[in-house]
């Protein structure tokens, strides 16, 4: 047989299979009602199917944020255990003024790695500072990150950025020594403690070598107490914070103005102990009081030199001014800070300052 | 007559001037045009009209719920037998499966839908083509009743045209065979 043939063939057969089965189907039927089950079978299906999507995305996303969250947990519990090392910590002691810097609880391998050159280099900013101006700059406490009451998230050091309209304000001129009291509100939550950062700088070019900076002696100035004392200061938004300052103007004497802070300020981190070191041009000396503080006894003499205008700035943080305030004196002055306090107006209209208790 | 397709929010939209321009979707569309060729290609590859009728419906629920994933509508019918033949032969698996762990019925015990498949009881041809191997019958009932070509069956049924060929052959002669015995 040719393949011809053969095609031929099978193109018979399969013309005859064609036929044979289209003949033995052909009385088949759809049954009825297929119609509308399908219509209501499919979209049945595929609200099965998109139920079955959403609810294999929903566990998948549970479980992934689960396990972040128990990793997250698990590191910031290592993190806490690790004494001073650990993120509140690195992002507090960092000083530079950064937008978010310390106020902020990232990562604590990237957020401590960045902050922690800005701390270095400015924990040598006040000594610096001071060595050059003559002017005390005390270095803010390196505070622990505080919980707030809920104990739920920590509370990093305030920056300039986080404290807004600071003010400051004459309270009174008491037998020579001018109160100053400044006032500001907390923009983001954050911590204050120990003794604000002040800067006296001179105008007209004279050196301020001679304004050392003390803590608050009710002996010398009865500045407003703190209270409760010595304890950190946590802020939350909207919150008001106080300190006040006063200006002790020295008399122009022949005794040279004590070179270094009394002994009784504690030489802690969080209060500011720098004073000018240097000798001041024609100093003049103050009545010894009875803590080797000076006191505005002196009298000026008929020859004492022109007033000089000194100005007190603050800053929150860094070396950004935040406020400052203008005095005169004509042979140096001190400066006596009171530490950090809540605003409490009635507390403050029922304690003013009243006279300095020596030296007049 | 269907004319004038027109995709309209993800479905297949066309008008049927017949109908009184009557609209009808994809499916009802599909439905009129495919599922009783479907039905039908089931039925000579299954033995039982309630399987075929259940194949065929899960095929349609399957293709038109998912037929966002479907690219070309000109590829349903393609889709669909596939879906089909798939179907079938996972039903006959399993039924074979079944008839291993059943028990085996009474002599005297009539089916329950004997009534009716009378009418492919009946044939022979249908009778020979369900003695066949299934890979033989797959090739003569896509070859010669759905008229694919070699080319298409082999891909549809995921072998190669020699086979396709060589599975024709061979179904058509045991074929041959199997309806000489009947007579």
């Amino acid at each position: 047989m040719s393949a011809p043939d053969k095609d031929d063939g099978l193109d018979e057969v399969g013309a005859a299979l064609r036929e044979r089965l289209h003949q033995a189907v052909s009385g088949l039927e759809p049954g009825p009602g297929t119609l509308d089950y399908l219509r209501r079978a499919v979209p049945a299906r595929r609200r099965r199917r998109h139920a079955a999507l959403a609810a294999t995305a929903v566990s998948v996303f549970a479980v992934s944020a689960g396990a972040t969250l128990a990793a997250r947990g698990s590191f910031d519990g290592r993190a806490s255990q690790a004494n001073g090392t650990n993120v509140g910590n690195l992002m507090t002691t960092a000083t530079n003024d950064a937008p978010g810097g310390g106020s902020g609880r990232g990562p604590a391998t990237s957020g401590g790695q960045n902050m922690d050159p800005g701390g270095s280099g400015a924990t040598q900013l006040p000594s610096s500072s001071a060595s050059a101006s003559g002017s005390a700059k005390p270095p803010q406490p390196a505070s622990s990150p505080l919980a707030t009451p809920s104990g739920s998230q920590l509370i990093g050091a305030c920056q300039n950025s986080s404290v807004t309209s600071v003010v400051a304000t004459q309270t009174s001129v008491t037998g020579g020594v001018t109160y100053e009291t400044f006032a500001g509100t907390a923009r983001t939550a954050c911590t204050l403690a120990g003794m604000p950062g002040l800067n006296v700088a001179a105008a007209g070019g004279v050196s301020s070598v001679n304004i050392p900076i003390y803590k608050a002696d009710p002996t010398v100035a009865p500045l407003l107490s703190t209270a409760p004392g010595g304890q950190t200061l946590t802020l939350l938004p909207g919150d008001r914070f106080e300190f006040q300052i006063a200006w002790v103007p020295q008399g122009c004497t022949s005794t040279p103005p004590p070179t270094s802070p009394p002994s009784s300020v504690p030489p802690t981190s969080g209060t500011p102990t720098v004073s000018a070191t240097s000798s001041g041009p024609t100093p003049s000396g103050p009545t010894s009081s009875p803590t080797g503080h000076p006191t505005p006894s002196g009298t000026p003499s008929s020859s004492a030199p022109a007033p000089v205008t000194y100005s007190v700035a603050y800053s929150v943080y860094g070396t950004d001014l935040t406020q400052s305030a203008s005095f005169t004196a004509s042979c140096g002055a001190a400066v006596y800070v009171t530490n950090y306090f809540e605003d409490q107006g009635q507390r403050r209209q029922g304690q003013l300052p009243t006279a300095p208790a020596s030296g007049h | 007559m269907l004319t004038s397709p027109l995709r309209t929010g993800g479905a297949l939209v066309s008008s049927d001037p017949e109908a009184g321009d009557v609209t009808v979707d994809l499916l009802t569309e599909t439905y009129r045009d495919h599922y009783g060729s479907l039905l039908k290609l089931a039925a000579l590859l299954l033995d039982d009209l309630a399987s075929c009728e259940d194949v065929v419906q899960e095929a349609f629920i399957r293709v038109h719920s998912a037929r966002s994933r479907v690219r070309d509508p000109e590829k349903i019918l393609a889709y669909l037998r596939q879906t089909v033949v798939n179907l079938s032969r996972s039903t006959l698996r399993r039924r074979l499966i079944g008839m291993r762990l059943a028990p085996k019925p009474m002599p005297d015990m009539a089916s329950a839908e004997e009534g009716a498949y009378d009418l492919l009881e009946k044939d022979a041809l249908i009778q020979a083509l369900r003695g066949i191997q299934r890979r033989q019958r797959e090739v003569l009932v896509l070859r010669y009743f759905s008229d694919l070509t070699e080319a298409q069956v082999a891909d549809l049924l995921g072998i190669s045209i020699g086979s396709v060929k060589a599975y024709g052959s061979r179904g058509i002669e045991a074929l041959r065979v199997r309806m000489e015995a009947f007579r």
